[in-house]
């Protein structure tokens, strides 16, 4: 007996060891990006409580293409750009669902370049995994259940990511093995992703020709945007900033938003008055830069001021805006 | 079920616990459900296919020895007992080929009489392969000639029969057992051993290594490089060949291996299938390390059966060159299968002929046989010539063989593996490094093993502590550098299809 017991206990510790070591090793191959993500998130939970008037989410068209600053600086909006990396509207609608509980925006800003894709029967993705560093569980559980759905093998690589996420020994960097607690570069931009460099795009080659209609989990995740707005009394304006290629979907987000009493955004309808310069306002094909987004925010911020009763930040003193953009001593 | 899915991961210890917790002599019971499950889970249909050579090779069996204690005069006992043989091998031959070979023996017909101006429309039958036929069904047969040859008497109970046939850890790719082994061993009620149960553990783990990091991760070079042979000549050529020659065999000694080690938690030893073949002098002794069971399944039932050594030298290399094209033949109904069976068999034909010559010419040479240099140029002469072979196993036609073969042979792109050309297949140079750090691993554990060291032994035999680390650093280690998709589902094995 005391053998059985002897043996029994040296296999417990040996997967004990295998458990521990996987454990420890998980943070390090969590997929890429999602490490910043997970700093802008801890950034966004130290706001203060119900500070943030208008609320942007979405992609990472949205993350890169709305300054937060120029918002600030041209309109007195206080904006806190909440948008992440590869967000379908599954995603988005988690977002929003989770900074609820923190911050009670008038207006939410809501980008739709994945307007009509949904995770589900996924695998684990960077996307998906960004869900993590988000403390609305319950939310994030039903997301999960939605993304996965009974697929337990989905669930053990969120959970143990140096499983599903292997292959990322071979991008390991420095920054992997750092934990880095606070992040300036969330503070002083407020969520917004400013971005250099510049690629020439033809303006023939952002177009809206042809256009495609919304699936029905796409649909229902819309209606539940709509109505977590609804309840927390929140306006919603959506929008699309402009990118390479077909956007399919203003048609049916134009009458969605008519339908729903939401202001509708399109860019890529706006881009000649708007002033969009196709060979110096993009960074790559699918983002603006920061001159693009300049554009973008000086519009969605006179749309702003029109439709809806904002605060004028710049009037109240030591706003977060400005300590955050200029610094505690500045004007 | 592969042995690298989730699947298995979830199967083995259900079907382990409930072995441990059952009575010793039903315990095989539970093993042969267990491994009917563990067949269907590809296709439940086949199980059928499984459960007729299980039939026919059992009844066969039975007569066998009824026949023998038939009153009658010898000769006639001999031809009934002929007659038995033959029933079991036409019956079972006849579903391998039928669901193997029908479509190559229709294709190949209707080329034939084309060539005479007779326009054969026969259509191609609709057939899915089914997994491991080529080895359950040399396994019964082998039961049949062990049998008719008195090595051991006929097994009454049918369901322990049923297990030998299908004993799911061999089952799909082998070791193809002999009923002396393995049959013997089910006949006595299996008890658990500690012991072996943590040499299995490593074995698998050593199986895994060699599949999941080694193997697979060539796979994706050389899928690269063959599939796209055009655009990738020369040296990628030259490089995915001689790597092709490492996936096989971790690929296939890697399903052997995992077979062993989940063989010895139940309790059973299989037979070695591979010890260390590319560290072979010839090609004659790399057949005798590579795939065993084959081999010795070829040599105890076709080759001595057709005379063997004993009816002069023509017909010597006569019988060996029906062995290897069979062999061949038996991998896959494709002629570059039969291709490199015969290359195989024609260099050993030509090295026995040459024999006295490259005696001779050592004699003159002063060459000393023992010395390291010399073996070490054996090693690398056998290797190439066994890797050339594999271009006609791995290609898809004859025809892309030898155009594998020309483009190597004109190979002027030697700069792509300094200039890092080569990193662009699928592999970078980080997964080259770590392939390269495996595959010295492989060739010490290799090295080790041919002086009969048996490393997981070595390993046992350190502290517990030592033990525990080595265990649990070896499986992250696999599972961080294995070669898996994120919905954990990796490569079959490439015997899966023979």
């Amino acid at each position: 007996m005391k053998q059985v017991m002897k043996r029994a206990l040296s296999c417990l510790i040996t997967f004990g060891l295998i458990a521990l070591i996987l454990v420890k090793l998980s943070p390090l191959f969590r997929p890429e990006d999602t490490a910043d993500c997970q700093l802008k998130a801890n950034f966004f939970y130290t706001l203060p409580k119900n500070s943030v008037e208008v609320m942007i989410y979405g992609s990472s068209h949205a993350y890169r293409g709305v300054s937060t600053e120029k918002l600030y600086a041209k309109y007195g909006i206080g904006a806190f750009n909440h948008a992440w990396n590869w967000q379908k509207i599954d995603t988005t609608r988690l977002f929003i669902e989770d900074s609820l509980a923190y911050q009670k925006p008038k207006v939410a800003l809501i980008e739709t370049y994945h307007v009509h894709a949904v995770n589900r029967n996924a695998d684990p993705s960077a996307e998906i995994f960004s869900s993590k560093y988000l403390r609305n569980r319950n939310a994030v559980n039903e997301y999960l259940k939605n993304s996965f759905g009974t697929n337990y093998k989905s669930y053990l690589g969120y959970y143990l990511p140096v499983i599903v996420f292997h292959e990322n020994w071979n991008i390991l960097k420095k920054s992997n093995f750092i934990d880095s607690e606070t992040d300036e570069f969330h503070r002083i931009n407020m969520g917004y992703c400013k971005t250099d460099g510049i690629t020439v795009l033809s303006r023939s080659s952002i177009t809206c020709n042809e256009q495609s209609g919304l699936d029905s989990d796409a649909k229902e995740e819309l209606e539940k945007i709509i109505a977590v707005c609804k309840e927390n009394d929140i306006k919603i304006v959506f929008f699309t900033t402009p990118f390479y290629g077909n956007h399919a979907y203003h048609d049916v987000m134009q009458e969605y938003s008519e339908a729903h009493d939401c202001i509708y955004v399109d860019f890529f309808e706006l881009f000649d008055e708007v002033g969009f310069d196709p060979e110096k306002d993009f960074s790559d094909g699918g983002h603006l830069n920061v001159y693009g987004a300049e554009k973008v925010s000086d519009y969605l911020g006179k749309v702003l001021v029109e439709n809806f009763d904002l605060t004028d930040m710049r009037e109240v003193e030591g706003n977060l805006w400005q300590k955050n953009f200029y610094g505690d001593n500045a004007d | 079920m592969l042995f690298n899915s989730v699947g298995f991961l979830i199967f083995f210890p259900i079907v382990l616990l409930v072995w441990f917790a059952i009575p010793e002599k039903i315990r095989y019971l539970w093993l042969l459900a267990a491994s009917y499950y563990f067949y269907m889970c590809w296709n439940a249909k086949y199980a059928v296919l499984l459960l007729t050579s299980t039939v026919i090779t059992y009844a066969s069996g039975l007569l066998l020895e009824k026949v023998k204690g038939l009153e009658i005069d010898e000769i006639k006992k001999i031809r009934y007992k002929k007659a038995v043989v033959a029933l079991s091998f036409v019956s079972n031959l006849g579903i391998l080929c039928y669901f193997k070979y029908i479509n190559f023996i229709i294709f190949n017909l209707t080329k034939a009489f084309s060539l005479i101006n007779i326009n054969l429309s026969v259509p191609a039958v609709d057939v899915i392969l089914p997994v491991g036929i080529s080895f359950y069904t040399f396994q019964a047969l082998s039961y049949t000639m062990d049998v008719y040859r008195d090595d051991i008497y006929a097994e009454k109970n049918f369901f322990r029969y049923a297990l030998f046939v299908s004993f799911f850890p061999q089952l799909v790719a082998g070791p193809i057992e002999r009923s002396k082994n393995l049959l013997r061993q089910l006949a006595a009620p299996r008890k658990f051993d500690y012991d072996m149960a943590r040499e299995g553990f490593l074995l698998m783990l050593w199986g895994f290594f060699l599949k999941l990091v080694i193997a697979d991760r060539i796979a994706i070079f050389v899928d690269t490089v063959y599939g796209d042979y055009t655009q990738y000549g020369g040296y990628y050529l030259i490089v995915a060949t001689v790597l092709f020659a490492v996936q096989i065999y971790c690929d296939f000694s890697g399903y052997s291996t995992i077979a062993m080690g989940a063989a010895m938690f139940l309790g059973i030893r299989l037979m070695e299938n591979f010890n260390a073949p590319y560290l072979s002098l010839s090609v004659g002794e790399f057949w005798r390390n590579w795939h065993i069971s084959l081999t010795s399944w070829f040599k105890d039932y076709l080759y001595i059966q057709l005379g063997g050594s004993r009816k002069g030298k023509a017909r010597k290399y006569l019988n060996k060159m029906t062995v290897f094209l069979v062999s061949g033949l038996w991998h896959g109904a494709q002629f570059t299968y039969v291709a490199w069976g015969g290359l195989n068999g024609l260099y050993q034909i030509i090295g026995e002929a040459l024999q006295p010559a490259r005696d001779k010419a050592v004699s003159l040479l002063r060459l000393n046989r023992k010395s390291i240099g010399h073996r070490l140029a054996c090693v690398l002469i056998t290797f190439v010539l066994v890797d050339f072979s594999w271009i006609f196993f791995r290609a898809q036609s004859i025809n892309d063989a030898f155009n594998i073969i020309g483009s190597m042979f004109s190979a002027d792109n030697p700069w792509i593996i300094p200039d890092g050309s080569i990193y662009g297949c699928g592999l970078d140079v980080n997964n080259f490094r770590l392939l390269a750090v495996c595959m010295a691993i492989l060739t010490f554990a290799d090295i080790v093993k041919r002086r009969g060291i048996k490393i997981r032994e070595v390993i046992l035999r350190q502290d517990y502590w030592f033990r525990w680390i080595f265990i649990a650093v070896s499986v992250c280690f696999i599972l961080l550098f294995g070669k898996y998709g994120k919905r954990l589902d990796s490569a079959a094995f490439i015997y899966f299809q023979f």
